[in-house]
């Protein structure tokens, strides 16, 4: 069974004209496997992920995470994980004291929270970053502390917004390499992007393009695209 | 690391951009600031230039911002924080309606009434009136006209009277009786139907009428009667006329009905006799008539002003206007205060934005002048919005009750708005905004980095640092000890210690809610399984300023309800336990009714041989009473036979023994005297009192000091034989009755009742008489109970809008709190104890300095008016109130927080 599935789903913006932001989009994700969409800025990549997460109802179509129709908020809490660039959730105290914050909010012993959280800082790699504030952090870093807090969530699926959007050429392959192990450890991963760079080590890579999905849409047959060596961080 | 930027300026119009270089040293290269001027022939968007410069400092710029510009600003900060700025002008609107109404309310009987008597006396400037119930004889009158320099002497007679509408509803009224004379002196001959002083009728004013449930002008049925009761006896009457405005000017809103002076006499069995002859000189001649007049007078009729009874109601209002311009003043600051606490609730985003300008280069003239015009616009919507409700307030929800004095003098209702109210009310919600706005301004420092609001822990914007919270601490420290030193040296400083500790109040809220947080944080430490609790406290912790305001709001809202409220109800436990005295002195009352003070005389012979025939009743003792002039007061007089004052003496002597007073009375020639007419008199125990009775001027001895027993202007308890001597009278105006042994005293009333039917008197228990005499003082105090259940009112209101727009600013947070996959159930729980820890911080804040006020405030009232006044230990009411308001703050809280909850996950993805 998909982990997620979209069915001929259709998403119309109704603004001051109504545009299809979505068009009859048809999507499978299984467990391990890393998708990227790659579209042009405005082609409705955020839109899907916001589809995928249940965060927007579609108007047609149907959406199934772990085979059940998506209705409203996607389950959060140990199921998907969503990773966005103006995730500002919370920006007042340390990356450590933040995630550890948000583990107690969700019940979690204080000895629980204070382990998950260092346990999510060190599989991203944000150890290091972790005694300062994510507005201060560089973008590679800031990215590492919010995958940190989304696994923190123990998800199947994690859905990733412009994974290297403002990260340094240098830093960004260490970033797609963590994302392709998290993958490799059985995690479902959609994520978008503007920049091609971003699809490498991708299972699949799918392009959006005037509100409709087009590649391989289902998982059979997928390759694994190259990753270029990185510097472990 | 340049800040995040969060769109103040995002898209700013293309010729507010590039403006040249920064005057200040601010980033010029960084930001939208630089990237030039827009494409040649590219129409600006936005708003034309500002004037002769932009706000970005450029060379030869003009200080003042254009207003154009002005405006456009505050658009672009409307739409990013529209809804937060609707909550904070509905807070300050919340104020300025609470500021406005407590004016307006408090100008309330006094005018109204000294125009009731205007129209009344017309140019009559002296007259004679009576001492004694009995009244004048009314050949006064015409010797009066007779007199060299009076150009019209008119004759009138008063009584309190009670009305029995045909469909049963009543009305307590001044009834006056007078001739046509009075009406052509008044000037009112050609505006009052001649019918109604003609006829055998009873004319009504408007507001008699509408108590009645009587329809006026044209609608007026034929044959409309009412039932008079009257100094005992009880007739019916027929309605002639309804005066309203137009015919009876002021009087018309007025409890007062007229009818013709014969027909009155002979309803009251008064013939030949009235109340006072209104006196108009000639020009000129006002001295040589009042000295003909003293001389037609002799000792036992009073010479006065006509319009006397202006002064004696100033006097015995002042004591309650006093109280309630207190509660008014005090609940006025508050609301100045909840107003700037509502605007400090938007204090971090406004620091954020200030940040912003900056770091665009942006004049720090230009700041001040865009911060200032955004609270000067958001300040005069509030106080628009806020002057219209506290108008509907004042005339609708507040409104005096004068029923209390409805006995002593004619009163007049009417709510005035004062240009003074309307000024204040302005100014606050005016002020406010600005003071609160200032605060923001102080980033705007050389020594502040541009973007340092983004540098401190919290919530960006929300940083408090240890300097000023250590000024607030010492602040409320010093405030709290002046208070009470000012308070013990002179208790006619209560406003100013209220106002001292109220700005205490604001001042220890930072002390407190650190003491709160770190209370929680070590609670949280030991009990590991609190895993809400580190989430609350941290969350507080980083909207320092915003969970202080918050805070703030709950403390003004205890500190007001409980020192206004609490007050008011010692005020009223005093009273309660004076009614209870009062009426315990007999089992049962016979008198007429509503004549609750037993004021009004009325023939006993009839009545007595009514009730000896009733079975069950025992003893019965004649009770005298009514009101003189002494001092410039309508003091009121209670004439007593032995044994029947030994409770009210036991319970209101204040100085001296009652045992020795009562024994003193029944000897003669010894009054008891409430404290204030014998301070008035230069009186202490044992010294002799110069009383104005019906037989002349007599000297009476102090025998202790009393209370005033909730009768302001004061009174006088004296043996009845010395009454009966004095006032030459052995009309009762009570007949107190003692059941035979073996009967009920309920029993006996309703025997006692079906006895005097008809007859104009009514029998009522002593349980009954308190509790009459209990509602009625607490409609005297009921500009107080008003004001400070307003006060609670707008504090829960205040405390409502503060804790939405809190809410509200946090729902990014929490938007993103459920993206990370926290149940909503946490989520309403962490929102909970926040919630619970500022207001509970807050509220205990304001309880504690709120009884120090409402100590004060017992003590002042105390000195000032006179009344009984139970102690702050005997009423648990601090603790109700303290319940009270918690109550409705979680209860208000539930909405936001519910609303809240249940927000979209999404909007923690979007752009703020």
């Amino acid at each position: 069974m998909s982990v997620l599935s979209l069915a001929h789903v259709s998403v119309l913006h109704h603004g001051s004209e109504e545009r299809l932001l979505l068009d009859d989009v048809c999507l499978q994700i299984d467990s391990g496997e890393m998708v990227g969409i790659w579209g042009r800025r405005g082609s409705g990549r955020t839109t899907l992920l916001r589809v995928a997460s249940g965060l927007a109802a579609p108007q047609r179509g149907e959406v199934l995470f772990r085979g059940r129709p998506l209705r409203g908020p996607a389950p959060f809490n140990g199921g998907i994980a969503f990773c966005g660039q103006h995730f500002l959730g919370g920006d007042a105290w340390p990356v450590r004291r933040e995630i550890f914050e948000v583990q107690l909010a969700r019940g979690l012993s204080r000895s629980s929270a204070r382990a998950r959280t260092s346990w999510a800082l060190a599989r991203t790699g944000a150890t290091h970053c972790a005694q300062g504030r994510l507005r201060f952090l560089p973008p590679a870093e800031a990215t590492r502390a919010r995958l940190a807090l989304a696994l923190t969530s123990d998800p199947c699926l994690l859905l990733v917004d412009d994974v290297i959007a403002g990260v340094d050429l240098d830093d960004r392959d260490p970033l797609l390499h963590l994302l392709r192990s998290l993958a490799d450890e059985g995690l479902a991963i959609l994520t978008s992007t503007d920049e091609p760079p971003a699809l490498a080590g991708c299972d699949r890579a799918l392009t959006l393009s005037d509100a409709r999905l087009e590649g391989r849409l289902t998982p059979d047959l997928a390759e694994v695209l190259p990753l270029r060596r990185a510097t472990p961080w | 690391m340049a800040p995040e930027r969060t769109g103040t300026l995002a898209g700013a119009p293309g010729h507010l951009r590039g403006l040249g270089p920064v005057s200040e040293g601010g980033p010029a290269a960084s930001g939208p600031a630089a990237k030039g001027p827009p494409p040649m022939g590219t129409p600006p968007k936005g708003p034309p230039p500002m004037g002769p410069s932009g706000p970005y400092g450029e060379a030869g710029a003009s200080l003042l911002v254009g207003p154009y510009a002005l405006i456009w600003f505050y658009r672009r900060w409307l739409r990013t924080h529209g809804i937060a700025e609707l909550l904070a002008g509905l807070g300050v609107a919340i104020a300025v309606a609470l500021v406005f109404a407590t004016i307006v309310a408090g100008a309330g009987i006094s005018s109204s009434t000294a125009k009731a008597v205007r129209t009344v006396i017309g140019p009559a400037t002296l007259q004679l009136y009576a001492r004694g119930p009995d009244g004048l004889d009314e050949r006064l009158a015409s010797q009066a006209q007779r007199l060299p320099g009076v150009r019209a002497a008119v004759p009138l007679l008063e009584e309190t009277a009670f009305l029995r509408s045909a469909s049963g509803r009543t009305a307590t009224v001044d009834l006056a009786g007078a001739g046509l004379n009075l009406v052509f002196m008044d000037g009112l001959s050609r505006t009052i139907p001649r019918s109604t002083l003609a006829a055998s009728g009873i004319g009504l004013s408007s507001r008699t009428a509408q108590t009645l449930g009587i329809p006026g002008g044209a609608r007026l049925p034929a044959g409309q009667t009412a039932m008079l009761e009257i100094r005992g006896r009880s007739s019916t009457v027929d309605v002639s006329a309804v005066l309203g405005e137009e015919a009876f000017g002021a009087l018309a809103q007025t409890s007062v009905a007229v009818m013709r002076l014969g027909q009155m006499q002979r309803l009251t069995g008064m013939q030949g006799r009235i109340s006072r002859v209104l006196v108009e000189p000639q020009r000129g001649a006002e001295r040589e008539v009042r000295s003909e007049l003293d001389r037609l007078a002799g000792g036992g009729v009073e010479v006065a002003r006509a319009n006397e009874d202006v002064a004696l109601l100033s006097q015995a209002l002042k004591p309650s206007d006093e109280a309630s311009s207190l509660f008014a003043t005090i609940s006025a600051l508050l609301g100045v205060l909840l107003a700037t606490t509502a605007i400090l609730l938007t204090t971090p985003e406004r620091r954020r934005a200030i940040a912003e300008l900056r770091v665009m280069g942006m004049r720090r003239s230009a700041i001040v002048q865009l911060v200032l015009f955004e609270a000067l616009l958001l300040g005069a919507s509030a106080s628009a919005v806020g002057v219209l409700g506290g108008f509907a307030l004042a005339s609708t929800v507040l409104h005096d009750s004068t029923r209390y004095l409805s006995e002593a003098f004619t009163i007049g209702t009417e709510s005035t708005v004062t240009g003074s109210a309307l000024i204040f009310a302005i100014a606050t919600g005016l002020a406010a905004p600005m003071l609160a706005s200032a605060t923001p301004l102080l980033d705007l420092r050389r020594a502040s980095p541009f973007d340092g609001v983004y540098e401190k822990d919290g919530v960006p914007g929300n940083a408090l640092s240890r300097i000023p919270r250590t000024i607030c601490t010492v602040a409320a420290v010093a405030m709290l000890a002046s208070a009470t030193a000012l308070f013990l040296a002179a208790r006619g400083h209560a406003l100013l210690c209220c106002i001292l500790l109220a700005l205490g109040t604001v001042c220890a809220v930072p002390m407190t809610l650190s003491a709160g947080t770190g209370l929680g944080s070590v609670l949280a430490e030991r009990r590991q399984r609190l895993t809400v609790l580190p989430v609350a406290l941290s969350s507080l912790q980083a909207t320092t300023v915003r969970s202080l305001a918050l805070a703030a709001t709950g403390a003004l809202a205890l500190f007001g309800s409980i020192a206004l409220g609490g007050a008011r109800a010692d005020l009223s436990a005093g009273i309660s336990s004076f009614a209870r005295s009062y009426a315990a002195d007999a089992p049962l009352w016979v008198g007429t009714r509503s004549d609750y003070q037993a004021v009004t005389p009325f023939e006993a012979g009839e009545a007595r041989s009514r009730l000896r025939a009733v079975r069950g009743v025992g003893e019965i003792a004649t009770l005298q009473g009514g009101f003189i002039q002494l001092g410039g007061r309508r003091v009121w007089i209670l004439a007593r036979p032995q044994g029947y004052a030994t409770h009210l003496l036991r319970s209101e002597v204040i100085e001296g023994s009652p045992q020795l007073a009562q024994r003193r009375l029944s000897e003669g020639g010894w009054v008891v005297v409430s404290k204030q007419i014998a301070e008035q008199q230069h009186a202490g125990l044992g010294d002799e009192i110069s009383v104005p009775t019906p037989s002349g001027e007599v000297k009476l001895r102090v025998a202790a000091l009393s209370t005033n027993l909730a009768w302001s202007p004061g009174v006088l308890i004296m043996g009845d034989a010395e009454y009966a001597r004095l006032w030459r009278s052995d009309a009762p105006t009570a007949l107190a009755i003692s059941p035979r042994r073996g009967t009920s005293a309920a029993a006996l009333q309703r025997r006692l009742r079906a006895a005097l039917r008809g007859s104009g008197l009514t029998a009522q228990t002593s349980t009954a008489l308190r509790r009459s005499i209990d509602a009625l003082a607490g409609e005297g105090l009921s500009r107080l109970a008003e004001i400070s259940t307003l006060l609670l009112v707008a504090a829960a209101l205040a405390m409502a809008t503060a804790l939405a727009s809190a809410i509200w600013q946090r729902r990014r947070a929490i938007a993103g709190l459920r993206l990370c996959g926290v149940p909503d159930a946490r989520l309403r729980a962490i929102m909970m104890t926040e919630s619970a820890l500022m207001l509970g911080a807050g509220c205990a804040t304001g309880a504690a300095l709120g009884l120090c006020a409402q100590a004060m405030i017992d003590g002042y009232l105390g000195s000032v008016t006179g009344f009984p006044i139970a102690g702050i230990a005997a009423e648990a009411r601090p603790l109700a109130i303290f319940g009270l308001v918690m109550l409705i703050a979680a209860t208000l809280a539930v909405a936001p927080i519910l609303a809240t909850s249940r927000i979209s996950p999404g909007v923690a993805l979007s752009e703020q």
